[in-house]
This record gives structure tokens, sequence and C-alpha cells, in this order.
């Protein structure tokens, strides 16, 4: 031997020492083995200290339990004690056993199969876990770095587009300065009062009168603006102080409104995102629709043609004016306001007839039938450039008319994305929204394939209706998994709701149809003393042919009841009750429920007792009030 | 003559089984044998022996028994187990086929033809 063994260190002999070192299967049999103590197995074997340095290094470098270390130990020392009793050296000893570091690795994987099956689970469980971590950073930052290739070019300029058409008009011919000024002057409604009070109030007549004496000059002002041939309003970011401070509620932006995370520009952007637009227009023709309209109501009360006429030619010019804005609701707010002069045309036939004359109602007639022509046209031309400038901010190009969803204008990011906008979810979501979503040409695509089913709805009459491919289709993404969502999420945000944009439609043509019926009820009745036993009778002199019921396609129906004429469609049901409302409510409540808008195959989806709802007629003339 | 690693991870355990079926024996014991009985062909160290020994026993295919010897030292005998029986018999047709087929190869020499 080369060395000697070192006599065995003295061992302790405490409860302490025991308790300490005994495996909890021993303590529970009572037994106090201590068998736990590697040090007390390694010193007093007796073993050459270089042998005794192998045993200690390998048993520490395997990382084992204290229970499977004290077990290879036992059995290093044993192995080394044999070969010392046999005879061998320990120096060739230590160098037969090999290299520690390896006899460590290799022993420890050994002893861990060892190990039972609820530690292998865990183990396995632990591995798949990590490996899924292991994996889902990887492909984070792989889509982290596709993300941020490519670059986003803002090359057009959709606003300057937008505006084209008013630029091009000589500034004279705009209407828009005119109209501000016009607002400018406008008086607020008397303390109180939320909207204007019918002429019909009588206890609120005296505030109407007063509210209509104080913006006489803003009338007058806006008679003049209605003259302009065009429109001529210039879109910009900026907001216009003055018209917001009249404004009762902000107007800025269709989309964007402000907010803790956005404020409007205070410069003019030189190629301002559409969707950043001010728009306060919509909301001061509106206003200036509700004026003119009272203002003829009044006229009709007080017996003013001449002022119903230049009212209701002022209505139907500022129609005319607000269907130049543009997007959808730019075409809403026309019709709103073209629906508001037939009121005025139908309230003044049935309570005032013989105000106007054969040629006054002929002409009134022919300027609500025109105005319509077939159908209102939408706006979508609009909507598409709106989404083109939309996709050139919010994707990179890749010079092929495609790339991938990287919105780095941090207006639009707040706008899509919300609260998710922010740093940290940023740098989480954005990578795997941008993989999940259509690339910019697909997104393109699904775009124009919506608008063009929409479209198509839009121009497809009530009656051929059943259900919609444009809502189900929207619907099936809007409400699809997380991935359908996901993956056309800027096109679906943008689309709106066919159906109640059917339902004005279809509502202001029917409308339209039934104040031209009328007064060709009543030019009818001037010069044969009675109303015409059918409407047939009133082709060609005083219509040019009879219009259909929206519901199913066939003539307007028509009946006298006490000597008075009864315009009515057979309604939503898209049953003849024979011109009666449905039940309940008040009549106003019944009437706009038969009126209401459902495809046929949504009414068959109804159950029987929500069909009763809708059992009657809708009543186009005589007006129904409350 | 050294056998390669590969070779040796292959053989190891086949040697191992092989020398417990003729009875129990501790580490040292195998070590020894493994050495002297194929001269040295697949003696191997200690570092790769007791991680072999204990990876045959995670397998089930043998089993250590702590007990006392003769000498009154605590030693870990080990012994084949059925399953090792079994594994032993499909490992030892396995390498007689391997034997053979490097027969037949040229590989081994036949016995009686030079090498």
């Amino acid at each position: 031997m080369s060395a000697q063994a070192l006599p065995p260190p003295e061992v302790p002999d405490s409860l302490f020492y025991k308790v300490r070192y005994t495996p909890l299967r021993d303590l529970l049999r009572g037994k106090l083995t201590a068998r736990l103590d590697l040090a007390r197995i390694i010193d007093h074997a007796g073993l050459p200290p270089e042998l005794s340095e192998i045993v200690r290094t390998t048993i520490k470098r395997t990382r084992l339990r204290w229970g499977e270390k004290a077990d290879v130990a036992r059995e290093l020392v044993a192995h080394f004690t044999d070969g010392i009793t046999g005879g061998s050296e320990p120096r060739s000893l230590a160098e037969s056993f090999g290299d520690t570091r390896l006899a460590a690795r290799l022993i420890r994987r050994a002893r861990i199969r060892q190990r039972g099956i609820i530690f292998q689970t865990i183990r396995a469980a632990y591995r798949f876990i990590f490996a899924i971590i292991v994996l889902v950073i990887a492909a984070h930052l792989l889509l982290l770095v596709r993300l941020h290739l490519g670059t986003v070019r803002v090359s057009r300029n959709y606003a300057a587009e937008l505006n084209a058409a008013a630029l091009a008009a000589p500034e004279d011919d705009r209407a828009w300065p005119y109209y501000r000024e016009a607002f400018l002057q406008t008086k607020p409604l008397p303390d109180g009062l939320k909207n204007l009070p019918s002429s019909l109030d009588r206890a609120r007549r005296p505030e109407l009168l007063e509210y209509l004496r104080a913006n006489e000059a803003a009338l007058q002002s806006l008679r003049l603006a209605v003259k302009r041939p065009t429109m001529g309003s210039l879109l910009t970011d900026l907001v216009d102080p003055e018209i917001e401070k009249r404004l009762a509620q902000p107007s800025l932006s269709m989309w964007l409104q402000p907010s803790a995370l956005w404020t409007p520009s205070t410069r003019p952007a030189t190629n301002p995102p559409v969707c950043s637009l001010s728009l306060p227009q919509y909301e001061v023709v509106r206003r200036f629709a509700g004026l003119l309209s009272a203002d003829a109501s009044v006229a009709t009360e007080e017996n003013d043609a001449a002022r119903l006429t230049g009212d209701l030619d002022a209505l139907f010019r500022l129609a005319k004016h607000a269907s130049q804005l543009p997007f959808l609701a730019g075409s809403l707010t026309w019709i709103s306001i073209y629906n508001k002069a037939l009121s005025v045309i139908e309230s003044t036939l049935y309570r005032k007839p013989e105000m106007l004359t054969d040629k006054q109602w002929t002409d009134l007639s022919h300027t609500a039938w025109a105005f319509l022509e077939d159908r209102p046209q939408m706006n979508l031309e609009s909507e598409e450039l709106f989404f083109a400038d939309l996709l050139q901010r919010t994707y990179t190009d890749d010079g092929l008319g495609s790339g991938h969803f990287r919105p780095d204008d941090e207006t639009l990011r707040l706008w899509i994305l919300g609260g998710t906008a922010r740093q940290t979810q940023r740098f989480l979501i954005q990578p795997l929204l941008s993989a999940v979503m259509a690339n910019r040409a697909d997104m393109l695509n699904k775009h124009r394939e919506l608008m063009e089913k929409l479209r198509h709805e839009l121009a497809t009459p009530l009656w051929l209706k059943r259900d919609s491919e444009y809502e189900s289709d929207l619907e099936q993404l809007r409400k699809g998994s997380y991935l359908d969502e996901t993956r056309y999420l800027l096109a679906t945000i943008v689309m709106p709701s066919a159906n109640p944009l059917n339902r004005i439609v279809e509502r202001s043509i029917q409308s339209r149809d039934a104040v031209c019926v009328a007064i060709a009820l009543e030019l009818y009745h001037r010069h044969h003393g009675a109303y015409p036993a059918a409407l047939n009778a009133l082709v060609p002199r005083y219509l040019p042919s009879v219009p259909p019921d929206r519901f199913d396609g066939r003539p307007i129906k028509y009946k006298q009841l006490d000597g008075k004429p009864l315009l009515y469609s057979i309604g939503v049901d898209r049953v003849d009750d024979g011109g009666v409302l449905p039940k309940g409510e008040n009549r106003s409540g019944a009437n706009n429920r038969a009126m209401d808008w459902y495809p046929s195959g949504e009414m068959e989806k109804l159950t029987d007792a929500e069909r009763e709802n809708y059992r009657g007629d809708w009543i186009l003339w005589p007006p129904v009030e409350d | 003559m050294r056998i390669e690693k590969e070779l040796m991870r292959g053989a190891g355990p086949a040697a191992v089984l092989k020398l417990l079926s003729r009875g129990e024996m501790y580490g040292y014991e195998l070590v020894e044998a493994l050495s002297k009985r194929t001269d040295g062909v697949l003696a191997m160290g200690q570092s790769t022996l007791y991680p072999l020994l204990y990876n045959l026993e995670a397998k089930r295919l043998i089993e250590g028994i702590w007990r006392e010897a003769d000498s009154g030292r605590q030693r870990k005998y080990y012994r084949l187990t059925k399953k090792g029986k079994g594994e032993l018999a499909k490992s030892a047709k396995q390498w007689t086929s391997l034997v053979e087929t490097m027969k037949s190869l040229g590989v081994v020499p036949e016995p009686g033809t030079a090498g």
C-alpha cells in the first residue's frame, strides 16, 4: 500500500446525531441506524486517503438523494476494501476506477432510472413542460424577428384623395364655410330642453317660436349655404374648437374619440390616418335639419306656404350636400335629413293639404321621388379608401401587394389593440397577432369580398331577401374560434351590420313611395271630388306607376276607411291583415314593430309568441301618431 | 486489446449477465472476473461497471442485496432475476447470430484459418 489508512474520526453518539442521519423509514420502525452519515461510511472504512477521496468526490458529484449517496458510497467502499484485501495497490485501484466526474454522471443517471414511477412521471412532466416552454419561447422569438422584418410604407395619401373633390370646386362654390358661419350663429336650445319641441305641442310652442326667432340670423345664413353647388368640406385631423364648443358631445372622428390614451393633434398632418379625421360636419348638418324641420312645421301652422316650401327646398339641398360627405355615416346622415323632409311633407299633407297648389305638391313629389331614384346609394367607396389607408399603416409592404400586420402608428395601434397596446403586452401579443392575422393581400381580398356582399345586399329589395349571406359570413368571422376571429380582425371590425342599413334603406323608400302616392291621391281627390277605387287609377297622370309594397313586391295596399284613404304594407309578418296595426303598446310603437326589418328566413326562426308581436300591417298613410 | 466504447455498450451488459448466471457476485468480483476471463478485453473501470449494474437493476434484470460476507463486512451481491435470464438468452442468440454473420463475411475468421 502506498498510503496508510487514517484512523477513523470520532463519531458523536448523541441522539440528535442519530436522528439526523437515520432514514425516515428506519425512524418509523423505531430504529436509530444513522446509516446516512456519508462521512462515517467513508472515513470509518479505513481506506487509504486517495481512495477515500475518490469515493467522497464521486458521491458528492452524483448530486443524488442522501439515501442513494449512502448506498453508492457503501458499495464503492466495499469495492475498494475488497481490492485492498485482494492485494491490489491503492494507486492501481484508483487508476482502474477511472474518471470520477464520468463515474458520478453515469451513476447519477443510472440511480435516477431506479427511482419510482411517481418520480419518473413527475420528471417526465417537468421535462415536457420545459420542452414546451423552450419551444414557445423559440417560436415567439422567431415571430418577434419576423414582426420586425419589412417596412411599413405610407405611400398614398387617402385623406387627400377624399378631399380631392372638395378641393377641385371653386372656393365660392363650397358650402361648408357658410355652414360653419351659420352654425356659429346658432343659439342654444332653451334651458331644460334636449330636443326641439313639436309645433303641435301647444304648451311648448312659445319656447319653439322664441328659439326660432333667436336663430333667425343662423337660418338666413343657412339658406345661403344650401344654395352653394357643393359641400366642399375639407377633412383634416384638426379640431375646430369653435364648432366643438357648440356641439354637446365630441364629434372629432367616427373612430377615434379623445381619451387618456389619445389626444387629437394640434398641427395638421400632411398625410393623416383617415381614421383620425375630424368629422363635425355630420352633426352640424343634422342639427340644421332639425332647425329647418322645426321652422317648416311652424310655417305649416301659420299657413306660410312660401316659408314652408323654402324650408323643404333647403332640407333637400342640405341632404344633397350631406350626401357628398364620405363614409357610411355620411350616407346615413343625408338619409336622415331626407326622412325629415318627408315627415314635413307628410305632416303638411295630412293637416293642411290646401296650403299648397297642385303644382307645388307635384314639384315636391317629383323632388322626393328623384332624390332617392331607385334606392339610396350608400357611400361604400370611401369606406374602401378608409380600409386601404388602414392597411398601408398597419401592414408592412413587401412590394408585391402583401406584408404582415405591424401597426407602427401609435394612434392606430391604440385603436386596434386598445389596452393591449402597452409596451409589454405589445412585446408578447403583437408577434402572435401578426402571425395569426391574414397577410395584407388576403385581408384586402376579404374586405373586398365582404364589401361586394354588402353591396349586393343593399341593392336587393326586401321582398327578394331571405337569409343574409353577408351577415352569416360576418358572424362566422366575428364569433368563431380565436383564430377565426383574429385572422380577419381588421376587416371585420370595420364592416357594418347590414340589417340596420337595410332597414334604413327600405323604410326610406317605402316612406317616399307612400308620400308620393298620398300626394297623388290628394291631387286626384281635388280633381275628381273623390278618392279612386284603386291605385291604378292614379297612373299615369298622378303617378308613373304604383310603387311596390317592400315586403311582398306587389303594389302598396290601398283601401278607403270612412271615406279617407288608407295606405299600408303587409309588414314584417308578410300577411295582409286588412290595414290593422299589431296589437299592444301605443299606435306608433305598434307601427314601428310592423315595419321592423327581418329577412323572411329570419322571421321563420321566431317563436309563435314572438311572431304574434308582429302580426299586423305597417300603416303608411295617414300618419300614425301616439 | 480494448473494445471500442460503442461495442462495449452492447457487450458489457451481456457479459455481466452471463457472469451472474453462474451465481451471485459482488462488484469487485465482477471486475476481476471480467478482466481475467476476457483477458482484459472486456475489462471495465468501476466508473463504468457500477452505472452498468445500476442500469441492469433499474431494468429489473438483476437485483442487488446487501449481505454480510464471511469477512464480516457488508457487501452488495448481485444476482440474475427471471427477467434477466430471459434477457441473457435473447442476448446470447443475438450475439451468436452476429458472430455467425461476421464469420460468413470473413470479419471473424473460421476456427483453423489464419486471421
